[in-house]
Parts: C-alpha cells; structure tokens; sequence
C-alpha cells in the first residue's frame, strides 16, 4: 500500500509491524521499521472540517488488509482520536509495546490512536528533526527541545500543543512554518531555521575574496550552514580557491554563460531556481564585498519569522539624486517614494523561497528585458540596484527595510554585517546602514564592476 | 529555449504555428491546438530579440496576414518572418488571459474591465494599452493563473487580476432566514446589478430556493447540499468554501449573509475585492475590539486592541482562494479546537470574534473599502440615492419578525 495512514500512540509511538505482529515503536525509529499503513480510503475519512461543522464524530471503518486485516477503527477516548478492536475486544500497546488485548471495554488515552496522513508524519518528524524560531518568544528552539509526550502532545520548551488540535497539518506555508495552537486557539508559529547563506563570486578580485569572505562567515559568523557560491567557476575550481580553509557544506552552482555584469546579476538571482533549495528558510544572500564580523544566528532567526524580503537601507543613496535609487522607474509609475532612502542589494534576506519567488521573477525579467533593449551597449553599473528598489517598493508586496538595517555597518561601526564598497576614486568606502544620516545629494556609490568582465 | 521545454512559435499576427493533417505548416488562431514543437523545426535567433526565424533549405518561413498560410519564399528576415517561441505552460496562461475579463492593477488608479487581445508584432492589448508579449515571458504572477505581472515597456509593473465573480450565501433551517435570502437576492440582481454566478451553501433544496430566487435564472444559481448540525455549523459553512469544487477558480468571491440587501451596483465594489490583497470587511463603529465580545475581546489583549474596531464577518470580499484559503481555514480551525475544549454553546458570536482574532494576531483582512461601502441596518435607514453606499446589513437582529419585515421595507423603498 502507499499513500496510507499511519497510526500514533498517545505516548508518540507509531504502530509497526516486524514478524512477530504488531508493536509500538518509538517515533524516532519508525522510519527504520514498517508502519502499519491504514488504507488511504480510511486515512481521508470524513475532512476534519467537515466533522465539525456536522459535528459528527470520526465513524467506525473496518480495516481490510495488512496486520489488522479484520480490526476496527472506532471513536477513541477524546474527540478526534481512533480506538482499535478485534471483534469486541479493545487492542492497545501492552506493557511490552506489542499490540494486545485491553482489559477494558471503553478506550482510555493509552489505548487511543491519531491517525497520521503521509503529509502529516512528514511534517512531525520535520518538526522533531529541525531547529526552529517560535514566533511568541522570536528565539530559537532547537530540536532537543522538542518531543511527543504523553498525551498526544508536542513539547515545545516544555510548552504542551495537543496534536489533535493541529491535525491534519494545515497551511500555505507548509513545511517551513507550522501554525501552533496553545490552550487549542492562542495562536503562536514555528518557522524552520535551516539557513542558506549565498554568495557570488564572479571575476578575478570577487574570487580573491572568496576565501576572506567564508573565513569570517564561519569563524566570526558562527556559521555551520550550507552556503551557496554562485559562480562562473566549476567546483573544482571554487575549492581550489578555498584551499586550506573548511569546504564542509559549500554548494557551488555554476553559472557557465555568465560573462557580462547582466548575466551576473541574472545568475545571482537564478541560481535561487534549484528545486533542492526550496528546503532552505531562510535565505541571505549577500556578496564577497561583505564581511562578517559578529555571530550571524540573530540576523538569521530574525528572517526566518519574517513575511517579505528584507533589505537594508543605504542612507548614502539619497533617492532624489541617484539612479540607482530606482527613483525614476517609481516616479514614472505614479509611486510616491517620500523621503526614504533607497535599499542596498549587497544584503538581501528571503525569509522563504515561495514567498519570494513572484518578486524574484519580477526582478529577473526586468533585467533581462533592459538587457535585450540594450542590445550591444553597455547597461548602467547600477542596474541591478535600480530594478531591485523599484521591485522593493512597486513589486506588490514591498520589501522589509527595518529588518536588515540595524545588522549592516561600514568598517569599523561593529555591525554584524560591515559592508565595503569603492567610491568613484576606487577607495574602499563606507556605506553606512543608518537611517539618520542620509544626505539628499550626496555622491552616487559606484558599484564595483568585478575585474575582466568586458 | 531551454531544450526541457517545450516551445510553440506565435507568429507576428499573434496566430500559432501548426501543422495541417497533411503535415505542411499552417498558421492556427491561438485558441487552437496543434501547435508545432519549436525544436522539431530549424530555428535561428535573431539578435537583440527573443524572436526566432525558422529555417528550411536557406529559406526563411514568412507568416502571410490573412492568419492562415505560411511560405518558405524569403531570403531575408524582417517582420513577418519572425516568430516568438513560447513554453506550453505560458501558452496556456496566454491563452487564459484573452478568454476573459480582466483588472489592470496600478498604483495610481481605479480597477476597470478590460479585455485582453493578441495585436500584429508580439503586442499584447490589455484594453487600448500595449504590452511587448516577448518581455512578459515567462508569465508569472502572485497568484497564477488568477493574477498575472505584466510589464509596460519592459519595466513598469502592473498586475492583471482576473475578474470571475461569485456570490456565495449560506442559509439554513429557519424559514426566516429563506425568507431574508430572498430579499437579498432580488437586490442583488436588481439594484445591485449583479449577473455572474450565485453559489448558496444551504439545507434548503434547489427547487427550495429557486423558487424564493423569483425571475433569477436557475442556471446561475447553485445550491449545493449542506447539512450542519447546529448553529455552529450553520455560522462556519462559509469557512469551508475552500473546499467547494471549483471555486478556487472565481476571482473575487463575495460571501454575504442573508440579511444583506444591495442598493448601488456591486460591480465596483467586485472590482476592488478582486484587486485586493487581503479579505476585506466591514468595520463596525459601534464595536472596539478591546471591549466587545462580538469582535473578540475576550481572545485579544486589550493592549494589543487598542482603538481598533472589530469587523462584522457577515459580508466578506475574498479576492481570491488561492491566496486566502489559508486565512479561511485557520479561522475554522480555531473555531473547531475551541468548541472542543469550551464546547459548542461556548460563544454566541462563534466565528465573528475568532476571525478578528486571527487578523490581530496574523493579519489578512481590511476593512477601510468595505466599511465605506456598508450601513447598518439597526436604525431607520435612508433609501434615497444619495445615501446609498452599495450594501445594507441588517445587524444587529431584531426580535420575530423584525429584521425580515425591515428587509422588505427597505427593498420597497428602493423599488419604489
């Protein structure tokens, strides 16, 4: 059978089968066993929604194959859960965890089961494997912290959420955030922390960055997650560069026809399309022009609760007087700016990559359309910050400028983040994150083209 | 072209490259199929575009303007020898935008109807406005296929909403309530001006309603069986919209109480929902979150309640499914988990004070554009033009016959 549900103790154990029949097992090892798979007939029974509204409770089902060929499934002892017997007899998981006869005619909790979908058992073990950010406390809960107990309940931090108020799993942000209820309604969210750092390495003076880049990444950024390199290099090459330096959990996507700033910018946001990065939350791409200074967990789990793309703002960029402000393409489109400041690129933060993409592909297109219209001509060096401020304000869901601002500095400001740039004389610069400071007129940045590109 | 895609070749006449039954190659219009596979033809790009020409014995294709017949007779390409390779899945969004009617979202101005239309040279026409098909690919969007982002001039950012609109009504058990269903559809379709389809959740049959339902015609009324077991289910029917077959398919989708009566055309206000980007209800003045039950005082921290009012969640405009399931179901499921635990008789308000919860706590409602659009009907209310602002509900109830008869006067006056 596949696609059939599997059935949970109220102490979290799963009921699986080996030779000798059928046992409880621990939720942990389940994996490694067999469940025993309830058809996918009975696991679909009446939608939890529809119950409700009827009020009905769950009906009886008799199971027809597997090692319970010939049981029933039947109301448990609370609202929601399932009691299982053989004939009139009512089975549970005895002293020795193999199923048995109960010495009783009504189901207790012990006796009592939850019936998972495939989705749902999915979704548990994620939650049980993982590290989190719950949105009530905004701090991190790691695995450790989280278990099934006794009855139906998920532990968080020694917080009880009764599993049947959250089953089945429902939600449009499944399975990087799960709807919590505490007391059944109080409604609270775990966001999963599983964080991609990306980077783009492209020409010459980026690559000889590289290394410098990932050291203070890993040693002052406390980072021990997967990091993305976005390159024109092959893998090989990339490791090559990071020759002495700890290569453990470096994705390298290379970029082969990026040769021009254009296809840069569109490899820098394209290489988000690889369907195996969809497991990440968050995402925080950032360029080798950006050294990390502090521990990078609070950046990360900042992002991971929130709900749009977050970018820094980049006070010095005063938006009346720059291009790369996007001010004119915003004007143009009847978009009332104020007097806020423009967002710098560098730094980008995608809590999660659906909720991202629409603006990501927004992003994309434009650039590649100014590309196309500009034939053979060189585009502005500030393309790219051009059409990512007119997407973070005109994109339909405007980025979130507060979030990553107070993490980005200029050398020697002690942010988590110090951005360098060079200004129009080549010296390494200061583009500084606070808000307070931006000065309408002040010189445009000059975003630095990577060397040998044409 | 990515070589794992498949590609179809538009003309410049916005038809399609097909292949006839005897195999030579036809133009088709776009709504047909058959179109041929762009990697089974020779193709060259042509520089600076995305727009191919196709190739065969150093002869380039050329699209004749009657729409139908193609000629391998140029040696130069120009206009008519070019042809835009476009993937099956934006064909099919393609052709999805020129079957309906849509709702150009701008930042700087009113939704209205447009239609969309396939121009000579690549154009998309939405309305009189023109859009460079080659740049919109891939067609992508915040909601697809209900909404999609178009480009003016290869830049400018506008979201096409696609405006398919139901009303959907739940009515149950009680003759009183049949009896206000009635008033409100007659206003619906009247004053309201309503004609797009009507869905009621109900344990009345067809035949029940279509006979309250007057000169309504059957075919643009479904009613589709209901059966709650108790007020609670009667007040949560409409949270389980999501899962009417079908309906994740209409944009926008209004769900009103029975005691509603329309007096101004609705298709403004259906307009605004379908460009929405949250559920939109109406505030009540006379309910502050922080200290009525009804709006979920007893579920929000005061702190948090301030001076916000509460919505009434007897008329809700739900843009689309797609976008707003989630916000539906979580509304249910508080309301499920909190009858387990309080039992069924717990609150009076059952879901009105859970739906205000979750936007303190989540977000996804608005009520700015309702609350301007809705009066309430607990006083004497005026009917003459200038006071109408689109809708009236009849809330609070009134003991007996009071709200139906209230309803009926209001209708007369209307009428009258």
């Amino acid at each position: 059978m596949s696609g059939g549900g599997t059935l949970l103790t109220a102490s979290g154990a799963i009921l699986s089968e080996d030779d000798a029949g059928v046992f409880a097992a621990p939720f942990a090892l389940a994996a490694r066993l067999r469940p025993v798979e309830v058809p996918a007939a009975e696991a679909a029974a009446t939608p939890q929604l529809l119950r409700f509204l009827g009020d009905r409770d769950v009906p009886q089902t008799t199971l027809s194959e597997g090692p319970l060929a010939g049981c029933t499934l039947g109301p448990g002892a609370r609202r929601g859960t399932w009691a299982l017997r053989r004939g009139e007899t009512l089975l549970g998981p005895g002293t020795d965890g193999r199923l048995a006869a109960m010495p009783r005619t009504r189901p207790t909790d012990a006796d009592s089961l939850l019936l998972l979908t495939p989705g749902d058992l999915r979704l548990l073990r994620d939650i049980l494997d993982n590290a989190w950010v719950r949105r009530s406390t905004a701090g991190r809960v790691d695995e450790a912290r989280i278990a099934l107990a006794f009855p139906f309940l998920l532990e968080i931090e020694g917080a009880r959420h009764d599993l049947r108020h959250h089953l089945p799993f429902q939600g449009a942000r499944l399975p990087h955030r799960v709807n919590l209820f505490r007391d059944a309604w109080r409604l609270d969210e775990l966001c999963l922390l599983r964080p991609l750092v990306t980077v783009t390495c492209f020409g010459e003076a980026e690559a000889a960055r590289l290394a410098g880049f990932l050291g203070s990444l890993r040693e002052a950024g406390g980072f021990a997650g997967h990091v993305l390199v976005v390159t024109e290099r092959s893998p090989e090459a990339v490791f090559t560069l990071l020759d002495g330096s700890d290569t453990r959990d470096i994705l390298v996507r290379t970029m082969a026809d990026a040769g021009g700033a254009v296809a840069r910018i569109l490899a820098r946001y394209g290489a988000l399309d690889a369907a195996s990065l969809i497991a990440f939350q968050p995402i925080l791409m950032l360029d080798t022009q950006v050294v990390v200074e502090r521990p990078l967990a609070p950046v990360l789990e900042a992002l991971a609760l929130c709900d749009r793309i977050a970018a820094p703002l980049a006070p010095k960029v005063a938006r009346l007087h720059a291009p790369l402000s996007g001010l004119g393409m915003l004007q143009r489109d009847g978009i009332d700016c104020g007097a806020i400041a423009a967002v710098d690129p560098a730094v980008l933060g995608v809590p999660n990559l659906a909720m991202a993409a629409p603006a990501l592909a927004l992003l994309r297109r434009i650039v590649a359309d100014r590309a196309i219209r500009a034939g053979d001509a060189p585009v502005p060096p500030w393309l790219e910050s051009e059409v990512v401020n007119y997407v973070a304000f005109a994109g339909g869901q405007p980025f979130d400028t507060h979030l990553l601002t107070g993490f980005v500095g200029g050398p020697g400001e002690g942010a988590v983040l110090t951005r360098h740039v060079t200004d129009e004389e080549g010296r390494a610069t200061r583009l500084g994150p606070r808000r307070h400071d931006a000065v309408a007129g002040a010189p445009g940045l000059r975003v630095e083209e990577p060397a040998g590109s044409p | 072209m990515t070589r794992d895609t498949r590609h179809a070749l538009l003309s410049f006449f916005g038809t399609l490259l097909c292949r006839a039954a005897d195999g030579t190659l036809v133009q088709r219009p776009i709504a047909a199929g058959g179109a041929v596979e762009a990697s089974t033809l020779a193709t060259r790009p042509v520089a600076g575009t995305r727009l191919v020409s196709v190739v065969q014995d150093g002869m380039l294709l050329r699209a004749d303007p009657d729409g139908q017949h193609v000629t391998f007779d140029r040696e130069v390409a120009s206009a008519h020898e070019h042809f835009l390779p476009i993937p099956e899945a934006d064909l099919t969004q393609l052709r999805h935008l020129l079957e309906g009617t849509w709702l150009a979202r701008r930042a700087d101005a009113a939704p209205q109807p447009v239609a969309c239309t396939l121009g000579h040279g690549f154009e998309l026409l939405v309305g009189t406005e023109r859009f460079a098909l080659p740049a919109q690919l891939p067609l992508s969007g915040p909601a697809l296929p209900l909404r999609v982002s178009l480009l003016a001039e290869g830049w400018s950012h506008v979201t096409l909403c696609r405006f398919r609109p139901l009303v959907l009504y739940t009515a149950f058990a009680d003759g009183a309530v049949l009896s206000q269903l009635a008033v409100s559809l007659r206003s619906l379709v009247t004053h309201g001006a309503y004609d797009g389809g009507i869905l009621i959740l109900s344990d009345f049959t067809q035949g029940d309603i279509e006979r309250i339902a007057g000169t309504l015609a059957p075919a643009r009324l479904e009613v589709i069986p209901f059966l709650p077991a108790d007020k609670v289910g009667f007040h949560c029917a409409r949270y389980a919209l999501p899962m009417v077959p079908g309906a994740a398919e209409f944009q926008p989708i209004l769900y009103a109480d029975a005691d509603n009566v329309f007096d101004l055309p609705v298709a403004p206000m259906l307009h605004e929902i379908a460009c929405a980007t949250r559920i939109m209800a109406a505030a009540e003045d006379f309910a502050p979150r922080a200290t009525m039950e009804s709006v979920g005082a007893r579920m929000i921290d005061p702190a948090q309640a301030g001076t916000t009012l509460g919505f009434n969640s007897g008329l809700l405009g739900i843009p689309n499914l797609v976008e707003h399931a989630d916000t539906l179901g979580l509304v249910a499921r508080l309301a499920a988990n909190r009858c387990d635990v309080f039992g069924r008789q717990h609150s009076r308000w059952i879901d009105q004070p859970i739906a205000n919860y979750v936007d303190a706590a989540r977000g996804g409602f608005e009520t700015a554009a309702m609350t301007r659009r809705v009066r309430w009907g607990y006083e004497g209310v005026c009917a003459d033009r200038a006071s109408r602002r689109g809708v009236v509900h009849f809330w609070p109830p009134r003991p007996g016959e009071g709200k139906d008869e209230a309803m009926r006067d209001y209708l007369r006056k209307l009428d009258g």
